[in-house]
């Protein structure tokens, strides 16, 4: 534990040379994704390291399928999914979220504390949570791959991942690209191969990864970001332990709202659709990459499916229909 | 396995053989047919339960045309090897099923046969009977994530239309 | 155009014949030829005379003076019933009415005496006419076909029209009546004179808007063996008194053919007359449009 202290303090004395002279313009994206990479590792090494004894605690599963069973589990070490394995496949399989006490709680996340533990599924009477989990981590997903497209001399800001309901039709992320690319335009070459490298994460079945750190250690893993660093300042100020919580998905570490599905093969149809510029009042561009996703579990006919990529070309906004009404309005005052 | 009644027709595979031949096949269907009338829901091997269904449902056609009819009454009077059935179609099952057009059965797989064969097997049942209901497979919700992606793309396309229709006065000016 | 005859006639001769008496005939003095004369009458004056206009031809619609009351869809029009995509008949019927604008076919059933007149393509604006018994309607959209059989000169003779081929000009209804059965070719082995049709018969003029009469007439059949086992339940003939002809152990071979149930086989009936109402307006509304 000592050891990884001194670590973790080095690299602080690192970041913070790496802020005081130049903000992360001499790190290329590979390299920044790696440390960030490194620094989430030790961070949950630390954290493994507070449970040094195992420790039993007692899970009681709430459901319809199997009603009263016990689990006795390890504590800071079993996760919903380990639960779900003493069940069936088919709950390993068809699990997307737990619920922990009424508390939505990632599959891949260690339990800490006895307690009621029900799984959510697509199918479920009022799926809601689960979509929204679905969306983030398609979003997720997206900028993941947006940020490692690009070539080496041109930079890429993650800006956030704006939380869009299901019904309006395709997840998005809004993302700032180098200034020199402030002409180009995506065709469907360039969205195609985002989605063919999407495909690629999703056929190699990552797991996406949960914890909660302090908002500090947050900071220092989120560094190079602006945007990034006020996201985790404002969910920090939200919870009164200043506790965030951080999320990654195979190399990649994001901060986002909530929960999400416990790996990337639930994904089954996945297609990056379109790519907006959004009207700023800053001097950067933000473009907002637009996606459509659907689970295995609900797989749709592919007529349907056109329709449906179609449609999430629009632009979509996070207060459903009301932005892309404004910005019609704009365009014709413009055109007058 | 059948699709529907007009794929029957192409290919000469019409219907599935049953029995001795032709009329042992209806013979048989017959009393299927009659079972149902009587019980309202009867277990059938799949096969002649899927057979019999079409069946099932045409009398009924037949029944709604009133017991005038004479030909409806011929109907009535082959299908039915109990007689007193008879009045129970053209009064209860005929006013029953008068509102719709088609769809009076609902067929459900059950488990195979427990005994000898094994044969897999099958409930068939007439719509809006008095027994306890069947446990039907569930559909999915409406809030489903296909559900609702699809519930938007219907509104946005009424929004679409509705807007045309706005439009589409204001434009000969 | 198919055409077969009966025996071991000079099939040739008889068939010269027939194109002489059908141009001898009155009633069957074509506009075409007769337009073509004007053509050439004119070229022949025109050294002389200034040109004058040939007389502008009436046309009479001929549909409209035989308008009825009577729904009458042509059989040809209904699909069969099988997998077929619905839009080939569509198609079909599409072209059926186009045709049907430029000439009119006029309702007939077997059992009804016809005049069909069909341009000789052989012979440059010669035409001939049959005259003849419609024995059976068959094929289904484009290719509707009916077969007139007559007897002439001892001799006969079947051909079967193709109703939307190109080649007819013109088909008459001479005399329009039903008969019990919907196929009548076993007059084939029936005596020659019930399939005997007067070649120079004037149409008989039908009630407008009564039903069609239905000629109940027993067939007299010539002693078998025929050429296909009429009595058979499969062929359903009523225009034939099977017990004149038919001995004991015969009878009892077609009890044992009968099946009744077929009859309660719900499945096996095609019930056309939804599909027939939607055709039939279809077909109409495209007919009226015509100018």
């Amino acid at each position: 534990m000592a050891s990884c202290r001194v670590a973790r303090g080095l690299w602080r004395g690192c970041s913070g040379r790496f802020v005081s002279t130049a903000p992360a313009a001499q790190l290329s994206t590979a390299e920044i994704a790696q440390m960030r990479n490194e620094l989430y590792t030790r961070e949950r090494e630390r954290q493994l390291s507070l449970y040094p004894r195992i420790d039993k605690i007692e899970v009681k599963y709430v459901g319809k399928s199997h009603p009263g069973t016990l689990f006795v589990m390890n504590k800071g070490f079993s996760t919903p999914y380990s639960c779900a394995m003493h069940l069936s496949e088919l709950h390993c399989k068809k699990s997307v979220l737990a619920l922990v006490d009424g508390e939505l709680w990632d599959m891949n996340k260690p339990l800490t504390n006895s307690c009621e533990i029900q799984f959510l599924t697509f199918k479920d009477e009022d799926p809601e949570e689960v979509n929204k989990a679905y969306w983030r981590s398609c979003a997720m997903l997206l900028g993941c791959v947006l940020e490692q497209a690009f070539k080496e001399e041109y930079s890429t800001t993650l800006v956030r991942a704006p939380e869009v309901p299901v019904i309006a039709g395709a997840f998005c992320y809004d993302v700032i690209l180098d200034s020199k690319l402030d002409d180009w335009k995506p065709t469907e070459e360039s969205l195609r191969s985002f989605t063919k490298d999407i495909h690629r994460l999703i056929h190699q079945d990552l797991p996406f990864e949960t914890l909660d750190v302090d908002a500090k250690v947050a900071l220092e893993i989120l560094q190079h970001n602006k945007y990034k660093r006020d996201m985790v300042e404002q969910k920090a100020s939200q919870s009164s332990e200043r506790i965030v919580k951080l999320h990654r998905c195979g190399n990649f570490v994001d901060i986002s709202e909530g929960p999400h599905i416990p790996r990337t093969s639930f994904c089954h149809q996945y297609e990056v659709t379109a790519a907006h510029n959004l009207q700023s009042s800053q001097s950067e561009l933000i473009r907002r990459f637009q996606g459509l996703s659907l689970p295995v579990a609900l797989k749709l006919h592919h007529a349907v499916w056109h329709r449906l990529r179609e449609r999430s070309r629009k632009l979509v906004s996070e207060d459903g229909r009301k932005q892309v009404e404004d910005k019609h309005c704009i365009s014709n005052t413009e055109s007058d | 396995m059948r699709l529907s009644a007009a794929l029957l027709i192409s290919h000469g595979r019409v219907q599935r053989r049953f029995g001795l031949g032709p009329r042992s096949r209806l013979d048989l269907l017959r009393n299927l047919v009659t079972g149902l009338v009587r019980h309202e829901r009867i277990e059938a091997p799949r096969a002649r339960a899927d057979e019999m269904r079409f069946y099932a449902e045409r009398l009924i056609d037949f029944a709604k045309r009133g017991d005038t009819d004479p030909r409806a009454m011929r109907m009535a009077d082959f299908w039915l090897t109990e007689k007193d059935l008879i009045h129970k179609l053209f009064r209860v099952l005929a006013p029953r099923f008068e509102a719709r057009s088609g769809g009076y059965t609902r067929l459900l797989r059950i488990p195979n046969r427990e005994n000898l064969d094994r044969a897999p097997m099958a409930v068939i049942e007439y719509k809006g009977n008095p027994l306890p209901p069947l446990p039907l497979p569930k559909r999915d919700s409406n809030k489903t994530l296909v559900n609702q992606l699809l519930q938007g793309f219907w509104r946005d396309r009424r929004v679409a239309q509705k807007g045309k229709a706005d439009e589409a006065p204001g434009s000969p000016v | 155009m198919r055409l077969s005859c009966q025996g071991s006639a000079h099939s040739s001769t008889i068939m010269a014949a027939v194109w002489k008496r059908s141009c001898m005939l009155p009633g069957v003095a074509r506009s075409r030829c007769l337009s073509l004369s004007f053509e050439r009458l004119s070229s022949k004056d025109e050294k002389s005379t200034k040109f004058k206009p040939p007389p502008k031809p009436v046309i009479v619609d001929e549909s409209k003076l035989h308008a009825t009351e009577r729904k009458f869809l042509s059989p040809e029009f209904i699909p069969p019933r099988q997998r077929i995509n619905p839009l080939k008949f569509y198609i079909e019927r599409r072209d059926m009415v186009q045709r049907r604008k430029v000439m009119n076919i006029p309702e007939f059933y077997a059992g009804s005496i016809l005049a069909v007149t069909t341009a000789d393509p052989y012979a440059n604006g010669r035409t001939s006419t049959f005259v003849g018994l419609c024995v059976q309607r068959s094929g289904r959209g484009l290719g509707g076909t009916f077969v007139l059989r007559n007897v002439i000169e001892g001799q006969g003779i079947e051909i079967c029209y193709e109703l939307y081929n190109p080649l007819i000009q013109e088909i008459k209804v001479l005399k329009l009546e039903k008969r019990l059965d919907e196929n009548l070719m076993y007059l084939r082995d029936a005596l020659p004179e019930y399939s005997t049709v007067d070649v120079n018969m004037k149409p008989i003029p039908v009630p407008l808007n009564e039903d069609v009469p239905v000629n109940k007439m027993k067939v007299k059949m010539k002693p078998r063996p025929w050429s296909r086992r009429w009595e058979h339940p499969r062929f359903n003939i009523q225009g034939i008194d099977f017990d004149l002809y038919l001995h004991e152990k015969a009878k009892q071979r077609v009890e044992k053919w009968k099946t009744p149930w077929n009859e309660f086989d719900m499945m096996k009936e095609y019930d056309t007359s939804k599909i027939e109402k939607k055709i039939w307006e279809e077909v109409n509304k495209e007919l009226e449009g015509k100018v």
